[in-house]
């Protein structure tokens, strides 16, 4: 090949049209689909610390779980709260599902996964958990959660369903802050302005708070997971097909990180490549510049 | 390539596209004993949605725009009718409607009175509207001082809580001594000795980049401030990186609805 002919070559490389590296990402995805690779899901330690703290909780107390499931994260957290549900079932904790309106399809997201896994394992609604009536969290949410952490059934008053919580089996005995065993909260962050968990209860009460999130946010996390802020934290797809793992219970988090890992290596193929054809032109031109 | 015959391609592909989805869902139809026309109507919506937003990737155009406009006039109304549904009427119209009917009803009990008093936050609220009149805008300032007051109260106690378990947290032992953690072997101290180091220098290096107040000009200075720069490289690398990820998660959902929902292959 001539000199110019390999220089044009890396030129194409070089300025290839994103829109062909799109089509080719997009036929990648798509093939996956249909071949579903298996690739090796490691065990992150917070995951592990998420796992066996649901193993050690006692029975008598209830698992707050803070879900915002919305469209956009759907694909990283579903998982998440699919499989700390399995776990909670498969446990018999009881459980309580919280929502924020300001992510209202979480609602939706919520009810119907939670009721499509009770009666896959078997579970009643109110015996076994309940979905509280959804809050709208103010600016300040702060003074939300101080005065939830005093009184839950005057703060929530209501299921989804418009039955108040005293009449419901698992929540009987739950008054305050001190019968909740653990907060697992499912969301974009890990910890929300305006629903500080953190901030307002676990420092304050101590009691055991651990997140899925997306895995933008996790790098933020780890500084708390380190400091004991946060129990056990599920951190993107990979968090999900880790907990998935520990459970025994393959789903769409082991799916959706198999497919991930393809496309991260074409990506990286790219890269190189890139990378190859800069430095090619680079060698060439500068003899060029030179005579 | 002229410009008619590149239209004239376009249209092509578009109408082999379209005959082919109307064939798969005539497939569906006639294979599908539980077919469902509700739920399909509602995956033809989404599966519009998805793909009329994806169509940026080629270049921006008005059915791209179409459908964000859409979008976004879909949420702000959304988020309307929350505030105004789970807010203003479920936490604050409708107790405070209920403490005067039982004020009337049954006199001036306790919870009567938690429902009347409900007036005052809705009054103090209000005279947010006052920044629209230059003769009454001083009563809104009583309104601002004490969303402030209470904003920076929470917030402070927020931060307080969040911040000071790390500060003490990033007082590590650099090295891990047999009295420290008695139980673990040589070669595991020696790790957890050396993850120390690489933290407490990375804290300490990346607070040196921070120091704006005097010139970097001394290696005591210049040296770890470099280091704490690597350090934020490598931090902003790991971010890039699970931003990749996450969007990447995005699409791989969304290319499973199309693929085994919507179109309901493999």
């Amino acid at each position: 090949m001539s000199a110019t002919r390999a220089n044009m070559f890396w030129q194409r490389v070089l300025y290839c049209d994103p829109r062909i590296l799109y089509a080719l990402f997009a036929c990648l995805v798509v093939l996956c689909e249909f071949w579903r690779p298996r690739m090796p899901v490691p065990i992150p330690p917070a995951a592990r610390k998420l796992y066996d703290l649901v193993e050690r909780l006692p029975q008598d107390k209830l698992v707050i779980i803070d879900c915002e499931l919305a469209a956009s994260i759907r694909a990283e957290c579903e998982g998440q709260f699919v499989a700390v549900v399995r776990h909670l079932f498969r446990r018999n904790l009881p459980f309580a599902i919280m929502m924020w309106t300001t992510q209202p399809e979480g609602i939706k997201f919520g009810t119907d996964i939670a009721m499509k896994l009770a009666q896959e394992n078997g579970k009643e609604y109110g015996r076994d958990f309940v979905i509280w009536n959804a809050i709208t969290p103010p600016p300040a949410g702060g003074a939300m959660l101080q005065a939830f952490s005093k009184d839950i059934p005057g703060m929530i008053q209501n299921d989804i369903f418009g039955t108040p919580l005293a009449k419901i089996g698992c929540m009987r005995g739950v008054q305050d802050i001190s019968d909740i065993s653990l907060i697992f909260k499912v969301s974009y962050v890990w910890n929300r302005a305006e629903v500080p968990w953190i901030g307002f209860v676990q420092s304050v009460y101590g009691t055991p708070y651990a997140a899925g999130c997306v895995a933008i946010q996790s790098s933020d996390a780890y500084p708390y997971v380190d400091a004991g802020q946060i129990s056990g934290l599920l951190a993107g797809a990979a968090g999900a097909a880790a907990y998935e793992r520990l459970l025994n219970a393959p789903g769409i988090g082991t799916a959706t990180v198999s497919v991930q890992s393809f496309a991260a290596l074409f990506v990286f193929v790219a890269i190189v490549c890139g990378n190859i054809a800069m430095l090619m032109l680079r060698a060439t031109s500068e003899p060029e510049a030179a005579a | 390539m002229t410009y008619n015959r590149k239209r004239q391609i376009a249209a092509a592909v578009l109408v082999l596209v379209t005959a082919a989805l109307v064939a798969n869902e005539v497939r569906l139809l006639v294979t599908d004993p539980e077919y469902d026309w509700y739920l399909r109507i509602q995956r033809w919506i989404a599966a519009v949605c998805t793909m009329a937003i994806y169509t940026f990737l080629y270049r921006e155009n008005p059915f791209y725009r179409a459908f964000e406009h859409v979008l976004l006039g879909g949420a702000t109304g959304m988020g309307c009718a929350v505030i105004v549904r789970q807010q203003l009427i479920d936490k604050w119209f409708a107790p405070m409607v209920q403490g005067f009917r039982d004020w009337f009803t049954t006199g001036m009990t306790p919870e009567a009175l938690s429902g009347v008093l409900l007036i005052v936050p809705g009054i103090v609220g209000l005279m947010w509207y006052f920044q629209y009149s230059k003769r009454w805008f001083w009563l809104s300032r009583i309104t601002f001082c004490i969303t402030l007051g209470a904003g920076v109260g929470l917030g402070f106690k927020d931060t307080f809580n969040q911040l000071l378990p790390q500060i003490t947290e990033t007082f590590k032992p650099l090295w891990v001594g047999a009295r420290i953690e008695p139980g673990l072997s040589l070669l595991a101290r020696v790790s957890l000795s050396f993850e120390n180091i690489i933290f407490i220098t990375g804290t300490i290096s990346v607070l040196m980049y921070f120091f704006f107040v005097f010139e970097r000009k001394h290696f005591v200075i210049k040296g770890p401030a470099q280091l704490g720069r690597w350090y934020l490289m490598v931090a902003l690398g790991a971010f890039f990186g699970n931003t990749f990820m996450t969007r990447l998660s995005a699409l791989i959902e969304r290319v499973h609805f199309l693929v085994a929902e919507w179109l309901q292959w493999g």
